[in-house]
C-alpha cells in the first residue's frame, strides 16, 4: 500500500517536473527583451503562444475583453526584437480602396481620435492593421510595458471596430 | 449670526488650505524631470500650459543644424495622470500640396518608422509626431519617455527633407 502511494507520488512529481520543463522549452527567447516579456506574461498568468526565428521572438495573447463592445476576442501579437517590440493586430479589415484619399482621410480621423496606437493601411495586401511600439529599456519593467500596450491595442481595436468595419463600404 | 458666519468662513479657508497643500505635481512630470538630467538634458524647459499651477509640459530642444529651416527641433512632453504624450512638429504643408500625396507619406511613415504616430492636421496645414507613453512604474517612466523624445527628434531631423520634397 505504502509502495503504491510512493509510486503515485513519484509519478505525480515527475509529471509536474516534465510539464514545467516543457513550458520552459517552449519559450526559448533570443534576447533579454523577449525573456522579460515571457517572464512577465507567465508571472501575470496570461495565456500566450510563442514563436521564434533567428531574428525575432513573437508572443500572441488572445484578449477576451470583459468590457468588449464589438469583439469577443482580439488576438494581439508582440514581435520582440533586441531593442524594441512591435505590438500588432493585423488584417483587421479589407478596406474599399477605390477612393484612396477618402480611405486615408478616414484613417487619419481614426488615428486622431485614439492614443498609444496607430492604424496603418498596408497597400500590398489591402488590409488595415493596428500597431504600437515599445523601446527596450533594460531593467525597466519592459515586460509589463509590452503587455500594457498589447492590452491597449486590443481595447482600441474593439472600441473602434465599427469605424474600422465602415472602411469596407 | 456673525459668529456662525466667521466659523463658516474659517472652515472654508481651512478646506482650501488643505486642498492647496495636498495638490502635488503629477508623478509623470516629476519622473521625466528627474530622468532628463541623467542623460545630459539639464537645460529642459517646463511650463504650466493648463494653468494647474505646475510646470507639467516639458520641452527639450535639439540642434537641428538648420535641416528643418530653423536652428532647433523642439520635442515636447505633455504629462498627464498615468501617462505622457510626446509631440514634435515636423513641417508645414503648403495649401497647394496634393492631400493624397501627404497622406501617402504619412501612411508610409506610420508603417516604416517605429516608435511613434504621425498625424496630418489638414485644417491647420501641418504634420507632426506624437506618441503616448503609459506609466507602468514611476522609477522607469522617464527612460521610456526620453526614448520616444529622442526618436522623435531623430525622425524629424532625418526625414524633414524627404517629406517636404515628396509632397511638392
Amino acid at each position: 500500500m505504502a509502495l503504491k502511494r510512493g509510486i503515485c507520488l513519484f509519478l505525480a512529481c515527475m509529471g509536474l517536473l516534465l510539464s514545467a520543463c516543457a513550458v520552459a522549452q517552449e519559450v526559448e527567447c533570443h534576447f533579454d527583451s523577449s525573456r522579460e516579456v515571457a517572464a512577465y506574461l507567465q508571472e501575470a498568468d496570461l495565456e500566450f503562444s510563442f514563436q521564434s526565428n533567428e531574428t525575432i521572438d513573437a508572443f500572441v495573447v488572445n484578449y477576451k475583453l470583459s468590457n468588449a463592445t464589438a469583439l469577443k476576442e482580439v488576438p494581439v501579437r508582440a514581435y520582440v526584437y533586441e531593442d524594441s517590440a512591435a505590438v500588432m493586430v493585423s488584417g483587421i479589415v479589407t478596406p474599399d480602396n477605390s477612393d484612396m484619399l477618402k480611405l486615408y482621410e478616414d484613417l487619419e480621423a481614426l488615428n486622431d481620435s485614439v492614443s498609444f496606437v496607430r492604424f496603418i493601411y498596408d497597400a500590398e495586401n489591402n488590409k488595415v492593421f493596428c500597431q504600437a511600439d515599445v523601446p527596450y529599456v533594460a531593467d525597466a519593467d519592459f515586460g509589463a510595458m509590452v503587455e500594457r500596450y498589447m492590452y491597449i491595442t486590443a481595447l482600441t481595436v474593439d472600441d473602434h471596430y465599427e469605424e474600422l468595419a465602415a472602411l469596407r463600404n | 449670526m456673525k459668529k456662525w458666519l466667521c466659523m463658516l468662513c474659517c472652515a472654508v479657508l481651512t478646506v482650501c488650505a488643505f486642498a492647496c497643500a495636498s495638490a502635488e505635481e503629477l508623478s509623470s512630470a516629476t519622473a521625466v524631470k528627474a530622468y532628463l538630467p541623467t542623460v545630459g538634458w539639464d537645460d529642459y524647459t517646463a511650463s504650466d500650459t493648463d494653468g494647474d499651477g505646475f510646470d507639467d509640459e516639458i520641452m527639450i530642444a535639439y540642434d537641428s543644424g538648420g535641416v528643418n529651416g530653423t536652428d532647433t527641433i523642439e520635442v515636447y512632453c505633455q504629462c498627464f495622470d498615468g501617462a505622457a504624450r510626446v509631440v514634435s512638429y515636423m513641417c508645414e504643408v503648403p495649401e497647394s500640396a496634393d492631400p493624397l500625396k501627404v497622406y501617402e507619406q504619412i501612411n508610409e511613415f506610420n508603417k516604416n518608422l517605429n516608435l511613434g504616430r504621425w498625424l496630418y492636421n489638414e485644417e491647420e496645414g501641418y504634420v507632426y509626431y506624437t506618441q503616448e507613453v503609459y506609466l507602468v512604474d514611476e522609477e522607469t517612466f522617464g527612460a521610456y519617455v526620453y526614448a520616444y523624445m529622442d526618436r522623435a527628434a531623430a525622425y524629424v531631423y532625418s526625414f524633414y527633407g524627404r517629406f517636404t520634397s515628396a509632397i511638392q
